[in-house]
């Protein structure tokens, strides 16, 4: 042993070798990063551009196409408000993406499973169309090439349960233009305070009965629909609270307003922009596709002996699906799901090629106002960096929870 | 399965099968039971619903922007008296595609077809020049394919690879076109430098034991360091040829690197030659750069591609081994790497690409935004790829390591001989699948405000002349990045099954 301690041999230990080469690499990825820190910090001091977050709190000085109506943005707001209502967009397109790309990929996943081969042949088309076509192409061919080549509000647009009213007017269910989509939405009336109460006895009635039956569930070793259960129990007080509201307040607490259309403007309903709409079907049509395909690979990888079995042992369709092949296909399913939900968000940021004010186009606006480009891109990368971060944390508690417990 | 234990039977019959019929067929997939009835109605009228609007628009749609500004969708404002040089990318192309063919591909197979149809009707709407380019095309194709016929039982495998190999850093060279260094006397530094290099390697054949080598290096680098002028000439041939020496020398060993030694000391010769006559004249005439502002339209996806591919490739192995690596530190700054890129939108590396590189550079070294997309091309690919070698290098089993470890060799060799070959193999389709998607993420390099196709098509459809024909041009391009990333998906297929993939 003790050669290895001889000052001849050092430079051919093994152990002082790792260390020797941590150090240099240490040593030069320093120099590198403090040669390109010297250089950034002349560049910005000349242009008197130094890193600084004060610029978050003075005007932004420009309007936002797209506000969410729980927010008070106009043009003299401060730049912070601007990325929040940029991340507010972010989030609302992403959510929404995310429930509608599962709902088109589960649909296509399924069908190309399927033993009707018109079914398949449709489905496959979709997913090898959509799959080798650049998402930025497809957004602009939808909003250019679709959304804003709609007939304009004045000339003849797209309706369902028109109905002309005199001076000119329209209403209808849905109008689809130029402008975007107007539909019927709910509206809160005075009873909504009162309803409010009801909604959350709801909610806990509806825990309670998960709760409750969960432990049902593991005392007895049986397997109700908790989920479906506690949803029911939700709508049952839901729909109670509806009517004594209706009775004791003379009110419903929604009420359906109509879009009308005047001349030019539409007035009342749930109204979309065009950039939302195109940003929002491309990411489902896109996403929808690789959803698709994880969630075929999913159910392929539910072996066929698994499905006999359940079979044999006299399983309804409906047992199999829910104790047999959905707990194993989700087992696959989910980490790449996940995966794909953070595609879409990241690839939300596109929305800035059709004028979508999402958080990336927001602070492009911003780093075109402010110069401040370290500042800029820090925030982004930093908001983008937490949603998957967020993301991974989710996913290994779930790996955890639905991991194969082998015996 | 293990067969049944019975006697081969010549006389006994199958077992009844279901006669096929097609009306059989098409009440047991089709019409029973009652919901895939319904599952058909639905198909069928979706496909009326969407065939009949196509077909209607189709007919009417003003196709004639296509052809009328087919040129700038494709190469940009590429100079057209270079643009032969882009044929000849595709002709070498069109060649290569044949000779693999020829190699590889043993039964007929109808794509082929699909293949040779798309030069035939690309001449047939063309005409002039153009139409003869795409009639060499298809010849070319042929030949090749001709000749992979014949290479097949002679190492033709191996000689398709070098050739697919070769051909990246070709096109480049093709269509980049051979800049001439600034510097006067670049001819005797080149040469300086390459004998620099090849004389370390004939050193490391020769002359493993002999410090003196490293010596010399060293007054290099000192001479290097210490003379301003020659710094630029003499730093990095000190530090390349050093290091040269240094991994060779372990080698010495073996017959192959004294051949090796031998055959690049000779190719020194021709080389010299080509760069003291050839060099000049062809960089001045034939082969001049096409500056980067001038590639555009699909050439320059295709170029950002090839450029990330090529560079992203190694970077990305480097990182999966670093990720790998049992040193904390390159483990933990591997590990920041490639989670911080993949938890970023793409658009955010460009972006920072454009506006952070000319802050964190020297004000007197400028790059160009051509250059910068590609690096944060680079950049992004590197960390997918990493994790996607990673997942091949963990697919392989311990005692391929032990094995290794069991010859005797050390751990350089294991990784390259044994454990990153097979790694890279199993990771062919996933990373066929990554370069389909750099493909087409290298459309967002418009959001920077670049010229490649989706920029083309907005300046395009920009022109009063074309007003109103978006479907027309966007449908075009989402074609053609179609035939494109199908083509690759289905090479990489064809590529399995021939390394046989899967397969022991």
């Amino acid at each position: 042993m003790w050669q290895d301690m001889t000052w001849r041999n050092f430079w051919r230990d093994e152990r002082f070798l790792r260390v020797f080469g941590q150090v240099v690499f240490v040593l030069v990825v320093f120099l590198v990063g403090r040669y390109l820190y010297t250089n950034m910090y002349t560049a910005l001091a000349q242009r008197g551009l130094l890193p600084n977050f004060d610029f978050l709190n003075t005007a932004a000085g420009f309007d936002i196409g797209e506000v969410p109506s729980f927010i008070h943005y106009s043009g003299s707001s401060p730049n912070k408000m601007a990325f929040l209502v940029g991340l507010l967009n972010t989030l609302r397109v992403s959510a929404l993406g995310i429930v509608f790309a599962t709902i088109v990929g589960v649909i296509v996943g399924t069908a190309r499973v399927l033993p009707n081969p018109l079914a398949r042949g449709l489905a496959t088309a979709y997913v090898e169309f959509l799959r080798n076509v650049p998402l930025l192409v497809l957004l602009v061919f939808w909003y250019r090439g679709v959304f804003i080549v709609l007939p304009r509000l004045a000339e003849n647009p797209i309706t369902w349960g028109r109905q002309d009213l005199p001076g000119g007017k329209f209403r209808a269910w849905l109008i689809l233009s130029n402008r975007g989509l107007a539909m019927a939405w709910a509206q809160a009336t005075e009873a909504w305070a009162l309803y409010k109460g009801w909604l959350g006895a709801a909610l806990v009635a509806a825990v309670l009965v998960y709760l409750g039956l969960s432990w049902y569930a593991r005392r007895t070793g049986r397997a109700p629909l908790t989920f479906l259960w506690s949803l029911a129990a939700f709508l049952a007080v839901a729909a109670v609270g509806w009517f004594v509201v209706q009775a004791t307040a003379g009110q419903a607490p929604l009420r359906v307003v109509v879009p009308e259309v005047k001349k030019r403007l539409v007035e009342g309903g749930l109204k979309l922009s065009p950039e939302f709409l195109a940003l929002l079907s491309g990411l489902v049509i896109y996403t929808g596709a690789y959803i698709a395909e994880v969630v075929r690979a999913g159910l392929q990888a539910v072996s066929k002996g698994q499905i006999e079995a359940a079979r044999a042992l006299g399983l309804t369709t409906f047992q199999m699906l829910r104790f047999v092949i959905f707990p194993q296909a989700l087992r696959v399913i989910v980490p790449p799901l996940t995966s794909q939900y953070l595609n879409l968000t990241k690839n939300s940021t596109l929305a800035v090629a059709i004028g979508y004010p999402d958080l990336f186009n927001v602070a492009g606006t911003i780093f075109n106002q402010t110069g401040r480009s370290i500042e800029v891109i820090v925030i982004i990368m930093a908001v983008y960096l937490s949603f998957s971060l967020i993301t991974s944390a989710f996913m290994n508690w779930y790996n955890r929870k639905i991991r194969l417990v082998e015996r | 399965m293990p067969q049944p234990a019975q006697t081969p039977s010549t006389d006994a019959l199958p077992p009844p099968t279901e006669r096929f019929t097609l009306l059989g067929w098409v009440y047991k997939n089709l019409l029973t039971p009652w919901y895939n009835l319904l599952l058909t109605v639905v198909s069928l009228w979706l496909v009326y619903v969407l065939l009949k609007g196509t077909i209607s628009w189709a007919l009417t749609a003003r196709w004639e922007v296509i052809p009328a500004n087919a040129r700038i969708l494709m190469v940009g404002s590429y100079p057209a008296e270079y643009l032969w040089r882009v044929w000849a990318a595709i002709w070498l192309l069109a060649a290569i595609v044949g000779f693999s063919w020829g190699v590889w591909v043993s039964k007929r197979e109808r794509v082929a077809w699909v293949l040779m149809a798309v030069p035939v009707v690309l001449a047939l709407v063309s005409h002039g020049w153009v139409r003869l380019a795409w009639a060499a095309t298809l010849a070319l194709a042929l030949a090749g394919w001709w000749l992979g016929r014949r290479a097949r039982a002679r190492k033709g495998g191996v000689w398709a690879t070098l050739l697919w190999v070769l051909y990246l850093p070709t096109f480049v060279l093709l269509v980049r076109g051979w800049g001439l260094p600034e510097e006067p006397f670049w001819k005797y530094t080149t040469a300086v430098q390459l004998a620099v290099i090849v004389a370390s390697l004939i050193a490391a054949a020769w002359a493993p034991r002999v410090p003196w080598v490293a010596l010399g290096h060293a007054a290099l680098l000192a001479a290097a360091l210490a003379l301003p002028q020659w710094r630029s000439v003499l730093l990095w041939p000190a530090i390349v040829g050093f290091l040269v020496w240094f991994i060779a020398r372990r080698y010495a060993h073996l017959e192959g690197l004294k051949r090796l030694a031998l055959q690049v000391g000779l190719a020194y010769i021709p080389l010299l030659i080509f760069i003291f006559f050839a060099y000049e004249p062809l960089s001045r005439t034939w082969l001049a750069k096409v500056a980067s502002a001038n590639w555009g339209g699909l050439l320059l996806n295709i170029l950002i591609a090839v450029f990330g591919i090529m560079f992203s490739f190694p970077l990305g192995v480097l990182f999966a081994l670093g990720r790998r690596s049992s040193l904390p530190v390159i483990r933990l700054f591997s590990i920041l790497y490639i989670e911080f890129v993949r938890g970023v939108p793409f658009i955010t590396i460009l972006f920072m690409a454009q506006i952070m590189f000319p802050i964190l550079l020297p004000p007197d070294m400028s790059i160009d935004r051509v250059v910068r997309a590609i690096m944060g091309v680079i950049m992004f690919a590197a960390a997918y790829m990493a994790e996607n070698v990673r997942g091949g290098l963990q697919a392989i089993p311990k005692g391929q390591y032990e094995a290794a470890a069991a010859l005797g060799l050390n751990a350089t060799q294991t990784m390259l001989l044994i454990i990153l070959p097979q790694a890279l193999r199993n990771v062919i389709p996933v990373l066929v699948g990554q370069f389909i998607g750099l493909l087409k993420d290298t459309t967002l390099v418009t959001i920077v405000g670049l010229l490649d196709i989706l920029g083309v098509a907005q300046s395009v459809l920009s022109n009063p002349k074309w007003i109103g024909t978006q479907r027309e041009v966007y449908l075009f391009v989402a074609f053609l990045f179609w035939v494109l990333s199908y083509g690759m998906s289905y090479a990489s297929r064809r590529l399995e099954q021939a390394l046989g993939v899967g397969r022991r």
